[in-house]
């Protein structure tokens, strides 16, 4: 039964921060810090076991009201169906973000084209390159339009140019154009630097800077870690 | 929640598995269900060299394991697939990605089962109507809507049982032990192809809590003319799935809560 009533580890501990409308915020620390585990905690999908936290000062137990606010981007394009086109598979999760039918023809078409992949919108997943894949996968945060962008490594498995095009893209299209409340969690000081105004250190669940990210990024990542 | 956008999010499922679904294995998989019923044809012509009556009331071992296979098919199609996709979007992670959606969990892990409990009532449907053109066995095929009636209530029954797995697989992250089992015990303990008369009386008194049992009943009561007055059987077998469901619902919804603590919702 060990395995069943397996022991708690603590993922998290002393994290404090407050992110305004409108900032890009970064979590950044090495592998296993911890910073999947908040983003997990504040998308709703893991149960914190104490602590605090609201989104627009909704507290994330009312979970129904926090996930309208909330784009989820996971750090990989998990859930579509390979079978399926782009713009099918957007369309199924349209239905499920409750877009009303007269408007998901629309709202898809205008994603796919916000995110540079309008000319794969009918071909199947299978086919999507990796980066391909991750631009549908925040096709898909976007989809009911909310005001915080949550975001696991976004350029994650990119090779450099579809990195670099990404990180574009977020900051002209999410940063400058929409002026959504972006949280993104990295291990890559690139993201961070070209992307957040201010950004947490995560070391084993604890934060060990807080600061902009201008700071973040003259300190060295030895010095932090 | 209005009931269209329930009727909107079914349809969503339904279209997303059809478009999915190659025309190919349409044919393998119709091609699999006549092909059992030609197994089944030989099998009860070589039994008949035996004095055996699975049933007074009905006609020929035939039917009587035709009717047998028929419903079985919500055994290993439906029921298995429920649990089978849970672990496999567990393990993909995207049980994550409907969590993030505006619809609760349990309603789309329920949901999802939709397309096999479907494809689950049409490979039924063919295999009585090989069974019946192609091998001459006796079935009353006016009571059909009553036949779909029962599927119905056969199809909650199994996709709640199916739900019971699906919270032991989501809330262990330890794959679904139970569905090779069940696939095997439901079937033996619902009396799918022989008569429940042969078993221990313990083994009938287990029987008498699947729904699998009662339509058994009922289908071969209302198909083959031979049942008298099935309110009963028609009782049981909306009481037990009516107890099925909210045990599979209520279990899906702390297995999720678990999940949610010890992080087994994402990829595992």
């Amino acid at each position: 039964m060990g395995w069943f009533l397996s022991q708690p580890v603590m993922a998290l501990d002393g994290v404090s921060f407050s992110i305004g409308a409108g900032e890009a915020f970064g979590l950044i620390g090495p592998n296993g810090s911890g910073k999947s585990t908040l983003l997990r905690i504040l998308s709703t999908v893991l149960l914190p076991s104490s602590g605090q936290v609201w989104i627009r000062g909704i507290p994330i137990s009312k979970v129904t009201l926090v996930k309208a606010l909330l784009g989820v981007a996971p750090s990989e394009a998990r859930g579509f169906s390979g079978e399926l086109s782009g713009r099918q598979n957007l369309e199924f999760f349209a239905v499920l973000q409750r877009l009303r039918p007269a408007a998901i023809r629309h709202r898809v078409e205008h994603l796919l084209q916000r995110v540079g992949i309008a000319d794969l919108g009918k071909q199947r997943v299978w086919t999507y390159s990796t980066g391909q894949r991750q631009r549908l996968n925040i096709a898909r945060a976007l989809l009911h339009d909310p005001p915080i962008v949550l975001f696991d490594e976004p350029t994650k498995a990119l090779d450099p140019w579809a990195a670099k095009e990404t990180r574009l893209w977020i900051r002209e299209e999410l940063i400058k154009r929409q002026r959504k409340t972006l949280l993104i969690a990295s291990n890559q000081m690139e993201d961070i630097g070209e992307l957040c105004d201010r950004v947490v250190f995560l070391r084993k669940g604890k934060p060990v800077f807080l600061g902009s990210a201008k700071e973040a990024q003259k300190l060295s990542a030895d010095n932090l870690s | 929640m209005m009931f269209g956008q329930l009727l909107r999010v079914a349809v969503s499922f339904l279209w997303r598995d059809l478009l999915s679904m190659r025309p190919w294995r349409w044919v393998f998989e119709w091609l699999d269900a006549s092909l059992s019923v030609v197994l089944w044809y030989f099998v009860t012509r070589f039994l008949k060299t035996a004095s055996f009556s699975p049933n007074r009331s009905v006609a020929d071992y035939f039917t009587f394991s035709l009717i047998g296979l028929a419903l079985t098919q919500y055994v290993w199609r439906g029921f298995s697939s429920l649990s089978n996709r849970v672990r496999k979007e567990q393990a993909a992670g995207a049980l994550e990605s409907l969590w993030v959606t505006a619809y609760p969990l349990p309603l789309l892990i329920l949901l999802e089962s939709l397309w096999d409990f479907l494809s689950a009532t049409v490979n039924a449907g063919i295999i009585l109507l090989v069974g019946t053109y192609g091998f001459g066995a006796q079935l009353q095929w006016d009571r059909m809507v009553a036949i779909l009636g029962i599927g119905c209530l056969t199809s909650l029954g199994m996709a709640s049982l199916g739900l019971l797995v699906a919270s032991w697989v989501i809330a262990s992250g330890r794959g679904d032990v139970f569905r090779p089992l069940l696939n095997k015990v439901v079937p033996l303990l619902s009396g799918a192809f022989f008569p429940l008369s042969l078993m221990p009386p313990w083994a009938q008194s287990l029987a008498g809590c699947l729904p699998l049992t009662h339509a058994l009943a009922l289908s071969r009561g209302l198909l083959t003319a031979s049942g008298g007055r099935m309110g009963s059987a028609w009782l049981s077998l909306a009481g037990i799935t009516a107890l099925l469901a909210a045990a599979g619902w209520g279990s899906l919804v702390l297995a999720i809560r678990r999940a949610r603590v010890n992080g087994r919702l994402v990829a595992v």
